[in-house]
């Protein structure tokens, strides 16, 4: 009997989560496509992203969801080929994963500054202050040669407020379940040559919701006990300022961004933490110069940014371990047309990322890149065609990510994309340097490698979108933690994977008052190392298929919302002989018009109507019914600002 | 066709791509055959494929039969060339009449010599008489080496007390093998002619390939005819099976092929290898392709089952061992990283790790019946019995808390068919967990052992005086001695600084000794460590006992009185240590598998055959 490992590498599992939430990653570990809804009264139209068209890309408006309480992880959770995961509830931290790829496979931009790092490489989506965006662009697929390496699985991309033309001002306040308070407070003021925002948000939970569970898993038929989710608390406090200002044909976009936050780390239900916590801070800036036609019809783009993050974690009151990353980077694109049908954007960037953390060292990495993209449309822009190649240099690792799309309309509401591409991601810091106890690095990995595909079909009809898209992917060198002498863990180039699957997707407007949208994603995975005993197994954490439906119906002074969201159950080993089980949530919401000029809407929502006591993939519990309310107001727009 | 099955269909026809073929519901390294799952490396009745099965005696090794070690495989046969006087020295060779076969050659027997292939008494054989050639004329017969008138050295006509002329040779019917009895009846092959009759010499009973001792035959063992398995050996005319097992395991089973993770059969007294490589997969308890367990720890509950706890799947898989290859009777889902399983109060218990529980099987109906929870941020590490119904549990407590916290060992009641947690007793950390270098020191309590003596019985439980960071030893792995009501620690025994990070205790009773295993540092390179013998109850420490093992962990008290104790620094060794002489046999007993950086071997497991 081997006594010392299974202890050993319980706590190195339970360590290496702790170690890589340090460097706001999560361990490795898919969405459907909900189309772009441009308000009620606009039939649904196939999502189209700016950079890359023929991709299959899904939009989320926070507007839509006024009034009802909605996390950026739980937003973006709504896209096809989407799966979040979450250590807990409201506040806490949660990844998205698209398409199968884990969450370092997938880059989450904020206005499209790469909020993944080189330190973690996941980003945790509980940061960011739902109250200050205006959408989330959910890009599915491999989207390397548009937005750079290490967008495997998709992009995640989430747009804060912009000023609108005018004079406005908003302010909601929320209450419910768990001591839960939401306040956001914005006004804007725009017009031809000038505008700005500003906008600050502030969200609070005790968290300390009652949960079930069973003491005794092995013995059939015993009874369940309950228990109060201890140190779950939550804090999170948000500023943003964004303007713009015209100088002629030009114009330069400003926005920062502030944001930071405290939280309780309950741990595990069979080993709970309470007097874990963390602190944390980000402070983002960010630059934009548009020159359209500046030589021979040719438009320019510079752009700078800047990022720090602050992280601080707390174990056992022991105090404070912190973690600084900073970011600085550049960017110059051309748009340069050739012709009448040719249009070609070549792009230039560099950046630089420091990492200050105890138990990394302080590495650093400059990062350089150079991009080109060809859009070729034909036959009355009814054929597509996009060739794009990127070289990415991100300190010793280097490689190119070429990809080719197309869209076809070849017929009136009918449209065809189709993509394929190359990519890869380089080694994290953490992977690299972080010697963290047991945790130890890697300097030797090399980059994860992919290769993918997709081709989808959409129809425009009755006021009705539908698509259907299939994916493949297959990737090498995967890099996975794994058990190492003595009684370590370790990352190592090891892992192979092939994904494969299906999203579907249907928004339909019937009529002007009522919205309907629904996605489903088929998700076919499996280890694809033939000298792995696990070759054949579905990949762990990963729902073979996921559901999601939401219903508006929006009258007069009158909203109601229904939304459900089903996972399948999932593996949770590599064996698949540990699985969780499937969980359905059903969510209901209903705002009504109190006062007009200025609009004052009460909105009341029942999240979990059915009480479904679910864990999340690491076991940790997610609460049963809640119950909130919320006040939002807007003042009338007092018309354009000269 | 089912709802998952149907898109599963649709996603491939789609596609173009499905999941591998993986032969079916059979695991990698499997093969069906006839709808079941055949591991054709290892199973003597698939060996190299379907339906080839190996023959009596015969064991499948790397899909060819193979015959244990020092036999030939004649035909479906496994013989002994060295001594089987039909098959001497190669198939076939049979030794004539009067040979014996000796070191894999025909010799003759007693005192006759070979003459022109043939075995003669020199003086008694009329063509070889004195000497090989020498041939009597003829009306002479051969007497004593010379050729004579009569076989008799007095009288002609006579003829000396017991030689009788055959053919002009005076023989000894009564001992002669060609003329035994009378003149021209010759022996069979290998017996001796005694008393006028053919028969086989003393200890050897006559079978239909000669003579054979059935003591130790393997074709005719106790008997003619019963011939023991390849995984057997015959001693004292029984056919026995390994009286130790071993589990060969590595850090990465998921970047191993199957073949990788398996159990090793030995035969302590001469350290032979009688069972290669099982690989022992099981299905999930609620059915399904069969797993590669990762074996943490083994159990017999009598002489044809042992019970297998495989962490990495959550479940324990008993399997009849009546026979080898083992056959899977049952599975049964344990909690998340099982450490340790044994038998107490007539149940298999389990210690779950991280699920806080420990949890009891029925062993006759195979489903646990019985489950008790220690609480949130518990985390039993392993069990002691006191051979009655009560269960004794090292608990280091909670595995992320920093700093770590004191743990203590409780007592569980498992006389009722609820089972509840009885006293509990904190270990005093800042008592015994001693640092060499200065320091904190983690005092996680390990290993437990139960001991009973005359008038009395104690607890003994290894503290390791651990790095909290990194777990390495800092100290030495000291002792805490407790009362079975658990009321105090009553005292604390050092075993010396050569004795680091010890988790395993093992009884043995007739010496009234407990053996420490004394692990050490992991991969330090260090090839020897000790383990720690103490006398109870006088609890002093005995000569520490150096094995050449780096890291000696998983230890077994054999029903022969020898200790066995695996390493688990990747040497694949198994120390076979006789406490009667002191004499260590070291085995390798696990296949040497090239799994790079990341499928470093342990032996994680070893337990003694009933």
């Amino acid at each position: 009997m081997t006594r010392e490992r299974p202890i050993a590498v319980a706590a190195l599992a339970l360590l290496l989560g702790r170690a890589a939430r340090a460097f706001g990653g999560d361990v490795r570990l898919p969405p459907v496509d909900v189309p772009a809804s441009d308000g009620p009264a606009q039939p649904p139209t196939l999502a189209e992203d700016e950079k890359d068209p023929t991709s299959f890309a899904t939009v989320i408006r926070a507007s839509d969801y006024g009034g009802e309480e909605r996390s950026v992880a739980e937003l973006a959770a709504t896209a096809p080929g989407a799966t979040v995961h979450r250590l807990g509830d409201l506040g806490q931290l949660a990844t998205v994963e698209l398409r199968g790829a884990s969450s370092d496979e997938v880059l989450v931009l904020l206005d499209g500054i790469p909020l993944t790092s080189a330190a973690g490489g996941t980003v945790d989506l509980s940061t960011i202050p739902p109250e200050l965006i205006d959408r989330i662009e959910v890009l599915r697929g491999d989207a390397a040669a548009r937005y750079g390496a290490g967008a495997l699985g998709g992009v995640v991309n989430v747009i804060t407020r912009k000023p609108a033309q005018g004079s406005q001002a908003e302010g909601s306040v929320g209450y419910g379940e768990w001591n839960t308070v939401d306040a956001t407070a914005a006004g804007s003021l725009a017009g031809p040559k000038r505008g700005g925002l500003l906008a600050a948000s502030f969200f609070r939970s005790d968290g300390n919701f009652d949960y079930r569970y069973d003491p005794t898993p092995q013995l059939a038929g015993s009874p369940l006990a309950s228990a109060v989710r201890a140190n779950d608390q939550s804090l999170v406090a948000g500023a943003l300022g964004s303007g713009y200002f015209r100088f002629g044909s030009s114009e330069l976009t400003l926005v920062g961004q502030g944001s930071g936050g405290a939280r309780g780390l309950a741990g595990p239900i069979e080993d709970p933490t309470p007097h874990d916590s963390e602190t944390f801070g980000r402070g983002l800036a960010g630059a934009k110069w548009d020159f359209p036609n500046v030589f021979h019809a040719v438009d320019l783009e510079l752009m700078a940014h800047g990022r720090a993050d602050d992280l601080d974690i707390d174990v056992s009151g022991a105090g404070a371990v912190p973690q600084l990353d900073l970011d600085a980077g550049g960017s110059a694109t051309a748009a340069i047309p050739a012709g009448r049908w040719q249009r070609l954007e070549l792009s230039l960037g560099a950046d630089r990322e420091w990492l200050q953390a105890t138990d990394a060292g302080s590495p650093a990495r400059s990062s350089f890149y150079a991009s080109a993209a060809d859009e070729l449309t034909f036959f009355a822009d009814r054929l597509l065609l996009l060739p794009a190649l990127r070289f990415d240099a991100q300190g010793p690792f280097d490689g190119l990510s070429p990809k080719a799309g197309f869209s076809i309309r070849p017929i009136g509401p009918l449209e065809i994309r189709g993509n394929a591409g190359l990519s890869f991601r380089a080694p994290t810091f953490a992977e690299l340097y972080l010697q963290q106890g047991l945790v130890q690095p890697n300097p030797g990995l090399v980059p994860e490698r992919g290769e993918s595909a997709d081709l989808g079909v959409a129809v425009t009809a009755f006021r009705t979108l539908a698509s259907l898209v299939a994916f493949v992917s297959s990737y090498q060198d995967l890099i996975v933690y794994e058990v190492t002498p003595p009684y370590r863990v370790k990352p190592f180039n090891v892992g192979r994977a092939w994904i494969e699957g299906l999203e579907a997707s249907l928004s339909s407007r019937p009529i002007p008052s009522l919205t309907l949208e629904a996605s489903y994603t088929l998700l076919v995975t499996w280890n694809d190392d033939p000298a792995s005993v696990d070759y054949g197994d579905p990949l762990p954490y990963r729902p073979p298929q996921h559901a999601h439906g939401r219903a508006v119906w929006q009258r007069g002074d009158f909203q109601a919302t229904l939304e459900g969201d089903y996972a399948s159950a999932q593996p949770l080993n590599d064996s698949g002989s540990l699985t969780l089980p499937g969980h359905f949530v059903l969510d209901a919401g209903a705002s009504v018009r109190v006062f007009h000029r200025p609009d004052v809407w009460l909105a009341a929502e029942v999240k979990n109507l059915t009480n479904d006591q679910a864990l999340d993939v690491f076991g940790y519990p997610l609460p049963g019914t809640s119950f909130f309310l919320s006040l939002r107001s807007s003042s009338p727009n007092q018309g354009a600002v000269p | 066709m089912n709802q998952e099955a149907l898109l599963a269909a649709l996603c491939c026809a789609l596609l173009a791509a499905c999941p591998p073929n993986r032969s079916s519901s059979c695991t990698a390294g499997q093969t069906e055959c006839n709808g079941s799952c055949a591991t054709t490396q290892t199973d003597p009745k698939n060996c190299g494929a379907c339906g080839t099965a190996c023959g009596a005696g015969q064991s499948c090794s790397g899909g060819a039969c193979a015959c244990p070690s020092g036999q030939t495989a004649c035909g479906a046969l496994c013989v002994t060339p060295q001594s089987d006087a039909l098959n001497c020295g190669g198939c076939g060779k049979a030794c004539a009449s009067g040979e014996l076969c000796d070191a894999g050659a025909c010799v003759c027997q007693g005192n006759l010599t070979a003459c022109s292939n043939r075995c003669v008494d020199l003086g008694s054989d009329f063509d070889n008489c004195g000497g090989c050639g020498k041939g009597c004329q003829s009306g002479q017969v051969c007497f004593n080496g010379g050729c004579a008138s009569y076989c008799s050295a007095a009288d002609a006509g006579s003829s000396d007390a017991g030689l009788t002329d055959c053919g002009g040779s005076c023989v000894d019917l009564g001992a002669n093998p060609s003329d035994c009895g009378q003149c021209g009846q010759a022996c069979g092959t290998g017996e001796i002619c005694a008393d006028a009759g053919c028969g086989c010499p003393a200890g050897q009973t006559l079978c239909d390939g000669g003579c054979e001792d059935v003591s130790q035959n393997q074709q005719s063992c106790g008997a003619c005819g019963v011939a023991c398995a390849a995984w057997q050996l015959c001693r004292g005319g029984h056919c026995t099976g390994p009286d130790v097992l071993v589990s060969c395991s590595n850090y990465n089973i998921a970047q191993v092929p199957a073949t990788a993770e398996s159990v090793v059969g030995l035969d302590s007294l001469t350290g032979q290898i009688l069972l290669p490589a099982q690989p022992l997969a099981a299905p999930p308890p609620d059915g399904g392709a069969p797993l590669t367990p990762q074996i943490s720890s083994l159990l017999y509950t009598d002489a044809a089952t042992l019970w297998v706890l495989d962490g990495t799947n959550a479940q324990v898989d008993i399997f009849d061992v009546s026979s080898w290859p083992a056959t899977v009777k049952a599975s049964v889902a344990v909690g998340n990283q099982p450490s340790q399983i044994l038998s107490c109060g007539g149940y298999v218990v389990v210690v779950n790790s991280t699920d806080n529980t420990i949890q009891g099987i029925d062993p006759a109906t195979m489903r646990t019946v019985a489950e008790v929870n220690l609480g949130a941020g518990e985390s039993p590490y392993a069990a002691a019995c006191d051979g009655n119904h009560t269960l004794y549990v090292t608990d280091p407590g909670s595995l992320v808390a920093t700093p770590p916290p004191a743990g203590d060992v409780k007592s569980i009641d498992l006389s009722q068919a609820t089972w509840t947690v009885g006293q509990t007793l904190a270990v005093p950390a800042s008592d015994v967990a001693r640092v060499s270098d200065g320091g904190a020191a983690l005092a996680d309590p390990e290993g437990i052992a139960f001991v009973q003596f005359d008038g009395g019985a104690e607890l003994l439980a290894t503290v390791g005086s651990l790095d909290p960071a990194t777990y390495a030893p800092v100290g030495p792995a000291t002792l805490l001695v407790m009362d079975p009501a658990l009321s105090a620690v009553q005292a604390t025994i050092d075993p010396g600084s050569g004795c680091e990070n010890a988790q395993v205790l093992t009884v043995d009773p007739v010496r009234g000794l407990v053996y420490e295993s004394c692990t050490g540092a992991y991969y330090t390179g260090a090839t020897e460590s000790v383990l720690a013998p103490i006398a109870v109850p006088s609890n002093q420490v005995q000569p520490l006992v150096t094995l050449p093992l780096g890291n000696p962990a998983p230890t077994a008290l054999l029903r022969n009185g020898l200790v066995a104790v695996g390493d688990e620094s990747g040497s694949d060794a198994v120390a076979l240590w006789n406490p009667a002489d002191g004499g260590i046999v070291t085995v390798v007993a696990c296949p040497a598998f090239d799994g790079g950086q990341l499928a470093n071997e342990v032996i994680s497991a070893v337990t003694a055959a009933p």
